[in-house]
């Protein structure tokens, strides 16, 4: 439980009142003792002198006479005097009965006068009721006491006039303690305004509001505060920016990263995740932090690599194939995460999409394996029918001749388009990269041109060859490349399209683009080949592709000429129904 | 006290998902082992199964003692119960998975002429039938164990096809009868793992809406 916190002005109006109590009460006290002290020398002196006159007065009186005397004087000056023997008994008194009246012998100024000095004392009178002093003076005869003269007055007044000095003392303090709590009030309020707007500014400061500034009070202790605080709050503002604009580019540079980075801490809680990584996950990258991996990638072979990691100080790495909507292989690659202070924090885990790397991979080791098993299988089929006739004898040889001749033309001219495509393929390959420039040419010349080019074989295959090109078009490319790619496109549906049926070639403009579209009514091609088909030696059916002479590699050319002029080659295909390849080129 | 049994809770989350994520693995192994004719991945996938039963073992008895130590009420009793049924299906899914990799060794024959049977589209959706109860889970997502429970119907209809389509095969080649019977036994499995995907999926209703769906009540 905190103390309870007093306002300043309670802090300050006790002390004010307590140094006017003080100081008040030590006024008070010393001067009425001063005067009490003046008062009482003043009365004694008064009364030693009046004794003195009286002591000649009474000299040699009888005892009668020295009661009316004292009576005389008592009447006219107020002043009480009395006489005593050296027996003590009283010879006259100015106001009580001479009669009456008890020994004074053991009075105190008596006592003192009876031997020869002069007796003071001040003390309550029982006879007047009053408080009395008490000045005794010894009259002597012939070096003997022979009687004292005492004369006393009131001084019961003098402690009426102080008792009323206090009263209104006491009345001036009950005033003063108000000046006091109205000036403390004052004070404090003086002290803590400018505290009160401190305060004020220092709560801005608190909720981030960085950009005000205190204003300097005119105490100098509270302006040397105000300053250091402006100061502080300076260097708090240059701080958190500096530090805000580092946060904001380490995530400018993480959130435009390809690769998926995420932190995760030693319960493998989310520390960091940026948008690749989210997008690696489908979840959205917000709402990542602090929820568990597992509960956002339940990828058996990722928790293997994180627990892997976890235990281990020096960096893993991995490949992993993750099976979301799509197959993405990721090498995933993990560091240690450390504090500041060198103690383990978590990993951090990036991820790199290597799905292309994989494909192309593996297409470049199918390609080697591709290439020399096609030339390698009419090598094979010539070598054995060369070896076939030279142990043939006389009239097998004229009788089997022509026919293994034929067959070894074929295979060489199996050889020979293989070959061709190769160069045409490598050739196509050495231009990647350099930007080419292309003069318009119109559709028509280059579809008429090549389609005159397989004519032939249409006839052969009886397959009617349509065409139907806009001859207002003209796109931007090289016109013996492109006769290529539409010659290619239209042996393929030749090939594949039954005797009788239609082949189509349509040129025009569509969507800013320059197409060209072969269309058949063939086999078609299954969903699941379409989007390899255009690689190289990639064959839906091997043994019917090579059937009918092709080397597999006439898709890949298409395609290598279409992307050579900045276009785009699209296939569609219904199995049973046909299928339409379709160029699109730039416009001229 | 409460702070406890947060990260118990959370800890026991954890071990459910990653049993889960287990569970899901060896299915699609499995999966990937008979579209292949992988025997050696389904020697792997029957020996792992191991690991599923330790880890099973694990969950629950972290569950039993989070109860009896902490004696949770409302939501959290609710989960720890929930985990409990959910961590047995789990369980089962990959004592399934490593049931259709025990299978591949007797259909995997090369012998010509022997029946096939295309199980993919089954075994799709079977898979999306599970991922999407252990998404249920992740997301406290009660309407994706909704329709999780409406795909069970089409996984059933999917097994009375395979059942169908066995029947003929087998009149057609009677001699190769034990091999047919154990490519329908594939089916049968598959739509197992589709009804534990729906348990999962009605114990999930169950956490969020504090109803119990079972049996169609």
């Amino acid at each position: 439980m905190p103390e309870k916190k007093r306002k300043l002005l309670w802090h300050i109006f006790p002390s004010f009142l307590l140094i006017m109590v003080v100081s008040l009460s030590v006024v008070t006290w010393y001067s009425t003792g001063f005067f009490r002290e003046y008062y009482l020398v003043n009365s004694e002196t008064d009364l030693t002198t009046q004794g003195t006159l009286i002591r000649r007065e009474m000299f040699g009186h009888s005892q009668d006479r020295v009661n009316e005397i004292c009576k005389e004087i008592g009447r006219l000056t107020q002043t009480r005097v009395t006489v005593v023997l050296p027996s003590g008994r009283v010879i006259g008194d100015s106001f009580g009965r001479v009669l009456e009246m008890e020994n004074h012998r053991v009075r105190p100024e008596i006592a003192a006068a009876l031997k020869g000095d002069k007796g003071v004392s001040v003390r309550y009178s029982a006879t007047l009721g009053q408080k009395m002093m008490y000045v005794a003076l010894p009259m002597e005869s012939r070096g003997r006491v022979s009687a004292v003269v005492r004369t006393s007055v009131s001084v019961s007044n003098i402690d009426n006039e102080i008792r009323s000095v206090q009263k209104s003392i006491v009345a001036v303090l009950v005033v003063t303690a108000l000046a006091a709590a109205g000036v403390a009030l004052l004070v404090s309020r003086r002290i803590t305004r400018p505290l009160e707007e401190m305060r004020a500014g220092a709560q801005g400061f608190a909720t981030g509001d960085l950009t005000r500034r205190l204003a300097v009070p005119d105490t100098e202790e509270l302006s040397l505060l105000a300053t250091t605080m402006n100061r502080m709050a300076e260097r708090l503002d240059e701080k958190i920016q500096s530090a805000e604009t580092r946060t904001m580019e380490l995530e400018a540079v993480l959130s435009s990263m390809k690769e998926g980075v995420i932190a995760i801490d030693l319960n493998e809680e989310i520390l960091m995740v940026n948008r690749a990584a989210a997008g690696i996950f489908d979840s959205p990258a917000e709402g990542l932090t602090n929820r568990n991996v597992v509960e956002i990638a339940r990828n058996y072979d990722l928790q293997q690599f994180l627990n892997k990691a976890l235990a281990s100080h020096d960096s893993v790495e991995e490949d992993i194939l993750f099976t979301g909507r799509r197959e993405h292989v990721f090498n995933i690659h993990s560091t240690a995460l450390c504090n500041s202070r060198g103690g383990r924090m978590g990993t951090l885990v990036i991820f790199h999409d290597i799905t292309r790397i994989r494909r192309l991979e593996t297409m470049h080791k199918d390609f080697a394996a591709n290439v020399s098993h096609e030339l390698k299988t009419p090598l094979t089929s010539l070598k054995g029918f060369v070896e076939t006739l030279q142990d043939l004898n006389g009239e097998e040889v004229l009788e089997k001749r022509s026919k293994f001749l034929t067959i070894l033309e074929k295979n060489v001219n199996r050889l020979i388009a293989l070959v061709d495509d190769l160069m045409v393929l490598s050739k196509l390959e050495r231009k990647e990269g350099v930007v080419p420039v292309f003069d318009p040419e119109a559709l028509t010349p280059v579809v008429n041109t090549a389609l005159s080019a397989c004519k032939c074989m249409a006839q052969k295959r009886g397959i009617v060859l349509h065409a139907a090109v806009s001859d207002a078009v003209s796109a931007l490319m090289d016109p013996l490349l492109m006769e290529q790619a539409v010659v290619n496109l239209v042996n393929n549906a030749l090939k594949y399209s039954e005797p009788g049926s239609e082949v189509s070639v349509e040129g025009g403009e569509e969507e800013g683009y320059a197409v060209i579209r072969v269309v058949d009514s063939g086999p078609g091609i299954h969903k699941e080949h379409l989007p390899r088909i255009f690689e190289r030696f990639y064959r839906v059916d091997r043994a019917r592709s090579r059937d009918m002479g092709g080397t597999g590699l006439g898709l890949a050319i298409v395609k290598h000429i279409v992307q050579y002029h900045g276009g785009e080659i699209r296939v569609a295909s219904t199995p049973g129904k046909g299928s339409v390849f379709e160029i699109r080129l730039p416009l001229a | 006290m409460a702070g406890n049994l947060q990260k118990e809770i959370n800890k026991i989350k954890k071990n459910i998902l990653s049993l889960g994520s287990m569970a899901e693995d060896r299915f699609k192994k499995a999966v990937h082992a008979l579209k292949t004719n992988d025997t050696t991945l389904a020697r792997e996938i029957i020996a792992s199964d191991v690991e599923i039963d330790e880890l099973e073992v694990e969950v629950e008895e972290e569950c039993l003692k989070i109860l009896a130590l902490y004696q949770p009420v409302a939501i959290d009793l609710r989960f720890l119960i929930v985990v409990v049924k959910i961590n047995n299906d789990l369980e089962r899914v990959a004592d399934l998975a490593a049931n259709i990799a025990r299978r591949i060794k007797t259909v995997s024959g090369t012998g010509t002429g022997q029946y096939r049977y295309d199980y993919a589209p089954m075994a799709e959706k079977t898979g999306l039938m599970l991922k999407m109860s252990l998404d249920a889970l992740v997301g406290m997502d009660a309407d994706m164990a909704d329709r999780v429970i409406l795909m069970d119907k089409e996984v059933n209809e999917m097994r009375n096809q395979a059942y169908d389509a066995m029947k003929t095969a087998i009149l057609k080649a009677p001699e190769q009868v034990g091999q047919t019977i154990n490519l329908y036994l594939i089916s049968r499995h598959m739509e197992r793992i589709g009804d534990h995907a729906t348990n999962i999926a009605e114990e999930v209703i169950h956490l969020i809406r504090g109803k119990i769906v079972r049996h169609g009540i």
